[in-house]
């Protein structure tokens, strides 16, 4: 049984290219605050809608091995 | 971002005047219908093909106490119907068949959410609590979650915790053999950052990190080892780490957004998974907008996990749960939206296909198990 391996060559690649990425994030252009009203629309959201998401993370989550998303995670289910 | 409520007003300077926004106030229900496709009878030796449909409500209520504090009320309940993948056992031919539990399961689930945030400038954070029970399982669980905005108005940077604590009691336990009762236990930690890229652009990344200890079987299914038939049997300790990148641009030319998710997924079952999603939301019109969308998701096997074994391993973990094999799977969703001040209407479908040979790397093996599902859904907000 093999714990987190983040000396895996794959690991490292993927974490290279996010490094990569978060620099792009620093190097980004400035955004005066009246070009932002799109940014405002519900269709830029990243978080979609909260009942959406639950049940989309119940769903895939209770058929797939994989869960977890950007934030902590909730309670379980005996979903089998 | 607490810029947003400035450039919509659009004045210049404004956003360094105004705090971070106190969420929308709102009522929400959703309403989803989930069934999974029968399983094939060339792959069924035994019990019911017919597996779980599922009717389930969501409620969530919005409330803003004063210009700080956030109460945030959730509520689901689902009924459930149906029969469950047993165990496989090879036909003499070798070939996998499913055995599925011989009785349809009918069950029911609650789960009640309540959070409190607090809004305060640049910074929010909320705490939550959750209790979930259903006939065989409880949880219980709470979390923290808090987010800060940089200095320009133009990042966010967000931290989260929570700890899930539940018990496992099967139904029918002295019948079947299985565990009369257990506990499991999880805990997470999560970081995250957003930047808006430029004014038609924004991205996300993060990662969450979760540890769960304690029975981590499941107490319903079977395994072929050797000429016997036992439990599954999981490590009682697994710890997952879940990367994800959220990407959304603005379309000048058609108004429309696309939408772009990814996850990689990595435990230490040995278990990894890519997960894309992809989707367009066009506006129709004034009040109408269309999503189509796709989503890809391909995961290799745990390392304990076969169809059957057809000698004992000899790490002495076993499982031939159809979740943790090698497989890819498709999902086509579509979804109208109506929007008019501030109700809103939205209707979505969804048909979810899974097969060995869309896993992206990895052997797969033969696992009558995975399933196809489809998912309808309908529901209704209103701000206040």
């Amino acid at each position: 049984m093999r714990l987190l391996n983040c000396n895996h060559p794959e690991a490292i690649r993927r974490m290279v290219i996010s490094l990569a990425m978060l620099g792009l994030l620093v190097a980004c252009a400035p955004v005066q605050p009246w070009e932002r009203g799109r940014l405002a629309l519900t269709r830029m959201s990243l978080e979609g809608d909260a009942l959406l998401e639950a049940m989309d993370e119940h769903v895939y989550s209770s058929k797939e091995a994989a869960s977890g998303g950007i934030e902590a995670a909730g309670g379980g289910c005996g979903c089998n | 971002m607490r810029a947003l409520l400035a450039s919509s007003l659009g004045l210049p300077g404004m956003e360094e005047l105004l705090a971070m926004e106190p969420p929308q106030q709102g009522l929400a229900y959703r309403f989803t219908h989930y069934d999974e496709q029968a399983l094939p009878q060339s792959q069924l030796l035994a019990g019911d093909p017919d597996r779980y449909r599922i009717d389930s409500h969501q409620l969530r209520w919005v409330q803003n106490i004063d210009q700080s504090y956030t109460l945030t009320v959730g509520y689901l309940h689902e009924a459930l119907s149906g029969s469950s993948p047993w165990y496989v056992i090879p036909d003499s031919e070798g070939r996998s068949l499913q055995v599925m539990s011989g009785a349809t399961i009918r069950e029911k689930r609650d789960q009640l959410d309540l959070g409190l945030g607090l809004t305060n400038a640049a910074t929010r954070h909320e705490i939550g609590l959750g209790y979930s029970t259903e006939d065989d399982y409880e949880a219980v669980y709470g979390s923290y979650s808090g987010r800060r905005e940089t200095a320009d108005g133009l990042g966010e940077f967000s931290f989260g915790l929570s700890y899930s604590d539940d018990k496992v009691e099967p139904s029918d336990a002295a019948e079947y053999g299985r565990i009369e009762r257990a506990s499991r236990e999880a805990g997470s930690a999560s970081l995250g950052f957003s930047q808006v890229l430029n004014r038609n652009a924004v991205i996300q990344t993060g990662l969450s990190v979760t540890r769960q200890t304690g029975f981590l079987s499941d107490p319903y299914k079977y395994v072929l080892v050797g000429q016997s038939l036992l439990p599954d049997q999981r490590p009682d300790e697994r710890v997952l780490m879940a990367f994800t990148t959220r990407f959304r641009q603005y379309l000048e030319k058609t108004t429309g957004a696309v939408q772009l998710d990814y996850r990689y997924y990595q435990d230490s079952w040995d278990i990894r998974a890519h997960t894309l999603e992809a989707a367009f939301a066009q506006p129709l019109g004034e009040d109408w907008e269309l999503t189509p969308g796709l989503r890809y998701h391909s995961q290799n096997g745990a390392d304990f996990y076969a169809p059957y074994f057809a000698v004992v391993p000899e790490h002495s973990y076993w499982s031939s749960d159809y979740r943790l094999a090698t497989y890819g799977a498709l999902s086509y969703r579509l979804s109208l939206q109506w929007q008019q001040g501030d109700y809103r209407l939205q209707a979505g479908a969804e048909y979810y296909n899974s097969e060995g040979s869309l896993a992206l790397s990895g052997t797969a093996q033969d696992t009558p198990g995975l399933v196809d599902f489809w998912r309808l859904s309908l529901a209704f907000s209103v701000n206040l």
